[in-house]
C-alpha cells in the first residue's frame, strides 16, 4: 500500500537551504504559502468527490497523489491551488510576506509548463476541446516556448541586469519538472 | 514487513532505501543546516548576495512600484524591498 506522506530526499535538501539562506519571517512565510496552496488543492479535490491517495514532498515541490477524475476536474483542481494563494492576498495587511511569497508561487505554479499547475489546466482544458494527440503535442510545444524564454529571459536577468541567481534556479527549477516524470493522477 | 529489496523486471535487483532511513537522513540534513545557520551565520550571510544580486535592489524597487500602483498593493512592495534589504544586510561592500 502506498504511503500517505512520501518524504523525498530533494524536498528535504531544498527546505533546508532555503532555510539556511533566507531570514526565518521569509522561510515561515514560504510554508504557510505552500500549505495554503496544497490546502486549495486538497479542498477543491474534496468537493468536487476526488480521492486524495497521500502527498509526496519532492525537490520541485509537494505533489497531491489523487484517484482518477475527468479533464474538467481537473482543470478546476489544478487552479485550485493558485487560487487559495491569491485569495491569501487578502491577508496583504496584515502578513505582507506570506502574501508576497503566495504570489510569487501562484505566479511560479500557473506558467503553463505541465506538470507545473498552469500547464495542467491549459492541458486539460485543450483536451475538452481538442482530440488527445492534439491536445498533448500543443501542450508539449508551449512547455517548450515558455521554458526556452524563462532560460533566455533568466540569463538576461542574471548577466546583464545582475539580479543574481535566483532567476536562473527558477527557470531550470521550471525546466527540470517540464523533463520530470509525467504525473498520472498527480496534482 | 516490506523487503527493501524490489524486483524490476527486466532490470536486475535495485536497492530501495527504506522509508524510516530517508526520514533519519532528512532530519539529520536539517539539523545540520539549524546548526550552520545558528552557529556560522557569516557563512550564508556570505552566499545571499549571490542569490539576490548586487543590482536586485533595483529589481525589488521595480516590482515595489509595480504593486503598489494597484489599491491596496503597497505592503507587498514593503515586503519586498525589506526582503531585500534583509538579504544583502550583511554583504561585505564591494
Amino acid at each position: 500500500m502506498p504511503r500517505r506522506l512520501d518524504v523525498g530526499p530533494g524536498w528535504a535538501a531544498v527546505t533546508a537551504l532555503l532555510c539556511w539562506l533566507c531570514p526565518w519571517r521569509v522561510f515561515a512565510a514560504f510554508l504557510a504559502a505552500a500549505l495554503c496552496h496544497e490546502a486549495g488543492h486538497a479542498a477543491a479535490l474534496c468537493a468536487l468527490g476526488v480521492r486524495i491517495d497521500g502527498i509526496s514532498l519532492r525537490a520541485g515541490g509537494a505533489v497531491l497523489r489523487t484517484g482518477p477524475m475527468d479533464y474538467r476536474r481537473e482543470l478546476l483542481c489544478a487552479l485550485a491551488g493558485p487560487a487559495a494563494n491569491l485569495l491569501a492576498l487578502a491577508l496583504r495587511r496584515v502578513w505582507p510576506d506570506f502574501c508576497l511569497v503566495g504570489l510569487g508561487l501562484a505566479a511560479f505554479n500557473l506558467l503553463p509548463v505541465f506538470p507545473l499547475d498552469g500547464g495542467r489546466a491549459l492541458r486539460a482544458a485543450l483536451l475538452l476541446v481538442f482530440p488527445e494527440h492534439a491536445a498533448r503535442a500543443i501542450s508539449a510545444w508551449v512547455a517548450a516556448a515558455v521554458c526556452l524564454l524563462l532560460a533566455g529571459g533568466a540569463i538576461w536577468l542574471s548577466a546583464a541586469e545582475h539580479t543574481g541567481l535566483w532567476p536562473v534556479l527558477a527557470a531550470a527549477l521550471t525546466a527540470l519538472r517540464a523533463v520530470g516524470p509525467d504525473g498520472k493522477n498527480v496534482l | 514487513m516490506e523487503s527493501p529489496i524490489q524486483e524490476y523486471p527486466g532490470k536486475g535487483r535495485r536497492t530501495t532505501i527504506p522509508c524510516a532511513a530517508r526520514l533519519a537522513a532528512s532530519l539529520l540534513l536539517c539539523a545540520a543546516v539549524l546548526g550552520c545557520k545558528h552557529f556560522y551565520p557569516e557563512t550564508a550571510s556570505r552566499l545571499r548576495p549571490w542569490l539576490v544580486g548586487k543590482d536586485g535592489g533595483r529589481t525589488a524597487a521595480a516590482f515595489s512600484r509595480l504593486v503598489s500602483s494597484v489599491e491596496g498593493g503597497a505592503p507587498l512592495g514593503r515586503a519586498a524591498e525589506t526582503f531585500y534589504a534583509e538579504m544583502t544586510a550583511d554583504a561585505a561592500p564591494s
